[in-house]
């Protein structure tokens, strides 16, 4: 193998009014031809800004390339002219970038977006011939029909597809891959990172991967860069970084990712935040967050220490710096939680029996109704007092609105909601304002879920006001109370949401929702917006609440492994119905649905070797909640699709007495 | 009394919308989010000289809009009011008004406009331009006019020039820190090295300093914009009209925001049926041409005080009336641009999590409206209202000259321009009150719009970080 690509110290900064911001801080890398490296960090650790500064696209005049070169078989690509940059960027290196909807434009046909990507001038039929090879190529069915098409006609897994055919058309070298999987359902990823995998075995191009999911490198990478505050911490070949992460950030990664083997326990959490890339670093960037610091960490930049195969920035591998008694690499033991999940009362919390929410569809100037969007089609659920039922189900399929018909956010067309004993559907309002007391509701987003022009402490006394509990003096003390609850300092009440971080303003979501002493909370994604391990610390706080006050919580996501971390039952839901249910441990162990089977195959997994079997799933999306499929409606993508699936819509068949799923597959139905 | 207070209605409403800016300011003051753009505007030097030249069309307007009537010297021991409403600026400007020419004179002119025929104190009888009854009536020798021109120009600078110093020095002195040289405070306020832009400040109080010094100086002994037609002194017009213009831009937007902000968010929000009823009024609303309603309201307006002359006591009160109506019908013709914004965006907000959290807590539709929707949408208001400001000031000019405007007797520039209108067609030409109309109108208008620009940019979440 050559080196395909050789980056030395680079570095790019951006001028802020508040100073400058070093986001790119010396790093070295080399990409061979034909490998994968991946390129893994959290949010704001530099990685996507290493890969503008790659291609010279570093958002101008704020950031600017301060440093470094950027050899490209031999030749440095910082000295290039922005016209002869053009030819290098597309035709030698391509890029994917995540967001598959705002990258393509909208008023393009697909064909002349791809076209405009060919190199060089051809004739306007074989270019149209090219580019059509190159939509088959990346498996879009039926390209000729495909060519014509304007992206809001094609779905999201669509759209990225359409990026890749462009990014490849001029076969580049080197292929950057911008978290291209980031935006997509776990399906579907598992179907691009197939292509991905696919086209580089037939083109043998390198490929840069940027991602924030150790999933995604387990199966992609052939090695894995790590990055951490603009420097790259640790490079290691993929196999051994899973067997053995050398830097403690790498580590620490490694034991805060949710899965079913850390049930029961707190999840390993990294203390402190990504430090101010404003400042001079006097010593390792990691050490304020690190267990195994000592005074050299503090007192010294960690350099670069090459073993044999990869490289580790850290004191601990340096002899020079190694402490005579050195800590043992064994960090703290995560403390244990005492006590297991309350047992399933006899009577549950919250009873949802065939809930329907239809939207109706209005066609003409008299807004006749034309159709339904039957975005929940017959849901039904039980909550027991202080358990979890997660929802699980890839986004479009009603998952969020179920959860907002329950709330009563969105009146459901019909079926019943029965909170302890009381039937919500069709109740009055004012009768509902005083029972939202019981039942709150935790968002995905936290950045739009706080009203950025309120102080915290305003926002957590809303419901409170709202439900006129409390004297002034009273709220108060109570702010105080659950900012100390949620692991915010009680200042924290004078500050805006635009002060704090991520992780930090979902702790104040929940909050807000703890402030009425609900029993249930739903909760929508409300970790998917986060890094792993601001994750980690957000379902550590969820556990604990539960454990504390007995919380029941509804758990809308589609990350399974969060399911398997926190959840006691799981219900799987397909275009507005549940086709699986049961307790975690018996639809993970042994998932009976064909839908189920091919979401947990496609998870990607921390432990599996690359070769591991994906069961395959025929290509195309979740059909659309306005126009189902007959019968069974997972049927058009389902591998064991039968006849009879296209007549009738499947019964439920129970295995034990928690465990149900409705597929044609278990015919005999209840009792089996 | 040697007073007798007169509050016009329009009066009262600009003391109250005062009012309300200064609270708001107290308010604003408080509260981050809104602190920290104005803090922005601030730094902006463009915009502190504009606010700088707005701040000086104020002031004339705020003095203008203190009116009272003088008392006479009582008849038969009962104390008697004068029917003239008068203004504080008109005590100040006491001066112009007195020095009336017949008609026609141009600027700085020694002579009528127009020829005469005279009668020499031999008998015979000439046409000629005849002297003018105060300006220039000074000098002896006419001829020597751009001498003293120049000369009391001179004299005029040095003074502006002195009170400028003055306050510099004063305003040094209020910034100088501890231990700090003087040469140093003022390289410091002059390089830029302090948020507010000093420079710009410094330069724009200057200009405008030079320029009152120079005016209020010559107009003692020339008529420094020229005569109108009935012989009164342009710039005071000019200065009269200033606050014809404030009153349209400012009170306009306020009979428009309630409607504007009351609906457009009721639309937004409440969807449905009051979204229908709310969208059909304002699309036909905004499907009939302003100018039109502008006309007839105005018209009936004028039918019902010739019908009923008794319910205004003065002259004032009823151009005032006159006034006041044509903010209100204006601003019920203008809101509807504003509504749809609110409405576009309220929309967005409602599905925003933060909104369906506070349905989720209970609370009710008047608190998630008070506290959730309003302050989400005030910037889209505060620029709107900044940037209709000069589009009014513009309608006002444009209704006076169709002759639906304020009334004949009121000073604006829209009159001014009306009446100038047939007088450029004269030989030699009468410019001087088109023109003087125009520079008013051009400076506060450009001051406006640069100040909004700076508003409009402070407010923008996209321009923010």
């Amino acid at each position: 193998m050559t080196t395909l690509l050789s980056v030395e110290q680079l570095m790019t900064w951006f001028d802020t009014p508040e100073g400058q911001v070093r986001a790119v801080d010396g790093v070295d890398f080399q990409i061979q031809r034909g490998e994968t490296l991946a390129l893994l960090g959290e949010s704001g650790c530099g990685k996507s800004i290493s890969a503008l500064s790659l291609v010279n696209l570093v958002p101008a005049p704020a950031g600017r390339i301060v440093a470094g070169r950027v050899v490209l078989e031999g030749r440095d690509l910082r000295g290039l002219s922005e016209y002869a940059f053009r030819r290098v960027r597309g035709k030698r290196i391509g890029m994917i970038f995540q967001e598959p909807q705002s990258a393509l434009n909208p008023v393009l046909t697909i064909g002349e977006q791809v076209g405009e990507a060919l190199s060089g001038v051809r004739s306007a039929p074989s270019a149209r011939q090219r580019v059509i090879e190159l939509l088959k190529s990346v498996g879009i069915a039926d390209p000729e029909k495909r060519y014509g098409e304007y992206p809001h006609q094609l779905s999201g897994g669509m759209k990225q597809r359409a990026m890749i055919a462009m990014a490849i058309a001029a076969e580049p070298e080197l292929l950057i891959a911008d978290e291209p999987t980031t935006a997509l359902d776990v399906t579907i990823q598992a179907q691009i990172l197939g292509l991905l995998r696919n086209l580089q075995q037939r083109t043998h191009m390198a490929m840069l991967l940027i991602t924030h999911d150790l999933g995604v490198v387990a199966q992609m990478a052939d090695r894995v860069a790590v990055m951490y505050a603009g420097q790259i911490v640790e490079v290691s070949p993929r196999k051994e970084f899973f067997t053995e992460p050398h830097h403690p950030y790498s580590r620490k990664l490694f034991r805060s990712v949710p899965g079913h083997g850390k049930r029961g326990g707190a999840l390993e959490v990294i203390a402190g935040s990504v430090p101010d890339l404003r400042k001079e670093f006097s010593g390792c960037r990691f050490a304020p967050r690190c267990t195994q610091a000592w005074e050299a960490c503090y007192a010294k930049v960690p350099r670069w220490i090459a073993l044999d195969g990869h490289g580790v920035r850290c004191h601990l591998f340096d002899d020079a710096e190694r402490r005579d008694t050195q800590a043992s690499p064994a960090a703290v033991a995560p403390a244990v939680l005492v006590g297991g999940a309350p047992q399933l009362g006899e009577e549950p919390l919250l009873l949802v029996r065939d809930l329907k929410v239809h939207f109706p569809i209005t066609r003409g100037v008299l807004q006749r109704v034309a159709g339904y969007v039957r975005a929940v089609d017959g849901v039904s659920l039980a909550i027991g007092a202080g358990r979890t039922l997660a929802l699980v189900g890839e986004s479009g399929c009603g998952k969020t609105t179920v959860g907002k018909g329950i709330l009563q956010l969105i009146r459901p067309s019909a079926g019943s909601v029965i909170y302890d004993g009381q039937e919500l559907t069709g109740i009055s309002s004012s009768k509902m304002r005083a029972l939202r007391r019981q039942c709150q509701v935790v968002f995905q987003d936290p950045y739009s879920s706080l009203n950025p022009r309120m102080q915290v402490g305003a926002i957590l006394e809303e419901g409170m006001r709202a439900q006129h509990l409390g004297t002034r003096d009273e709220r108060e003390a109570h702010i105080v109370k659950l900012l100390l609850r949620v692991g915010l300092p009680p200042d924290a009440r004078q500050r805006y949401p635009h002060e704090f971080s991520g992780g930090q303003r979902q702790r104040i979501s929940i909050a807000r929702a703890l402030a009425v002493d609900p029993r249930l909370i739903v909760c929508d994604e409300p970790t998917s917006a986060l890094d792993v391990s601001v994750q980690a610390q957000i379902l550590n706080l969820l556990k604990e609440l539960q454990d504390s006050l007995a919380l029941s919580y509804l758990f809308i996501t589609h990350n399974i492994s969060v399911v398997e971390y926190l959840a006691h039952e799981v219900a799987v839901m397909y275009l507005g119905r549940i086709i699986e249910r049961g307790a975690v441990e018996e639809v993970f162990a042994a998932p009976r649905h064909p839908y189920t089977q091919a979401l947990l195959a496609a998870v990607p997994r921390l432990d599996s070797e690359r070769s591991r079997e994906v069961i395959r799933m025929a290509q195309g999306d979740m059909p659309s909640p306005s126009n189902p499929p007959s019968g069974c409606h997972f049927h058009p993508r389902c591998s064991q699709a039968m006849p009879e699936c296209r007549v009738r819509y499947p019964e439920v068949a129970n295995f034990s007495d928690t465990h149900s799923a409705a597929c044609h597959l278990y015919p005999k139905g209840p009792g089996n | 009394m040697q007073f007798l207070p007169v509050l016009l209605w329009t009066d009262a409403l600009i003391w109250i919308l005062v009012a309300v800016t200064v609270a708001f300011g107290a308010y604003a003051a408080r509260h981050e989010h809104l602190r920290v753009p104005w803090r922005q505007v601030a730094g902006r030097p463009l915009a502190m000289g504009a606010l700088v030249v707005l701040a000086a069309y104020v002031t004339l307007g705020l003095l203008d809009s203190v009116h009272f009537r003088e008392r006479l010297p009582p008849v038969d021991g009962e104390s008697r009011y004068s029917p003239e409403v008068k203004s504080v600026l008109d005590l100040l400007l006491a001066g112009l008004r007195e020095r009336r020419e017949r008609t026609y004179s141009a600027p700085f002119a020694v002579y009528a406009h127009a020829k005469e025929t005279m009668e020499r104190p031999d008998g015979s009888r000439v046409r000629e331009h005849p002297r003018l009854r105060h300006g220039g009536v000074h000098l002896d020798d006419p001829e020597a006019r751009n001498d003293d021109v120049l000369q009391r120009i001179g004299t005029a600078t040095v003074a502006g020039l002195a009170a400028w110093t003055v306050i510099v020095i004063g305003l040094v002195m209020w910034r100088r820190r501890n231990d700090e040289t003087w040469p140093r405070t003022l390289r410091r306020l002059m390089r830029g090295e302090e948020p507010v832009p000093w420079r710009a400040l410094f330069l724009t109080s200057g200009a405008l300093i030079l320029l009152a010094a120079n005016a209020a100086w010559l107009s003692r002994y020339y008529h420094v914009l020229g005569t109108d037609q009935v012989g009164q002194d342009v710039l005071l017009k000019s200065l009269k009209s200033i606050r014809t213009g404030l009153v349209i831009g400012t009170l306009t937007t306020l009979v428009m925001l309630p409607f504007a902000m009351a609906l457009g968010v009721a639309a937004g929000y409440f969807r449905g049926w009051v979204d229908d009823v709310i969208q059909y009024l304002y699309t036909t609303l905004s499907s009939i041409p302003g100018v039109l309603l502008i006309a007839a309201a105005i018209l009936s307006l004028q039918l019902y005080m010739a019908l009923h002359p008794d319910s205004f006591a003065t002259v004032a009160e009823r151009s005032d009336a006159r006034l006041l109506f044509l903010c209100v019908i204006l601003g019920v013709t203008s809101w509807t641009g504003l509504c749809r914004l609110l409405r576009g965006e309220t929309l967005k907000l409602r599905e925003v999590e933060y909104i369906q959290a506070a349905h989720a807590l209970g609370s009710s539709h008047v608190s998630i409206l008070s506290r959730h929707v309003l302050p989400n949408v005030m910037h889209l208001v505060l620029i709107t209202v900044v940037l209709d400001f000069s589009g009014l000031v513009l309608a006002e000019a444009v209704l006076s000259y169709v002759g639906v405007g304020v009334d004949p007797t009121t000073d604006s520039w829209g009159n001014m321009i009306n009446g100038a209108r047939l007088e450029m067609a004269r030989e030699p030409m009468v410019w001087w009150s088109l023109a003087a109309a125009f520079v008013f109108m051009f400076t506060l208008v450009l001051a406006a719009n640069l100040f909004s620009d700076a508003v409009r940019d402070a407010f923008d979440p996209r321009l923010r970080k």
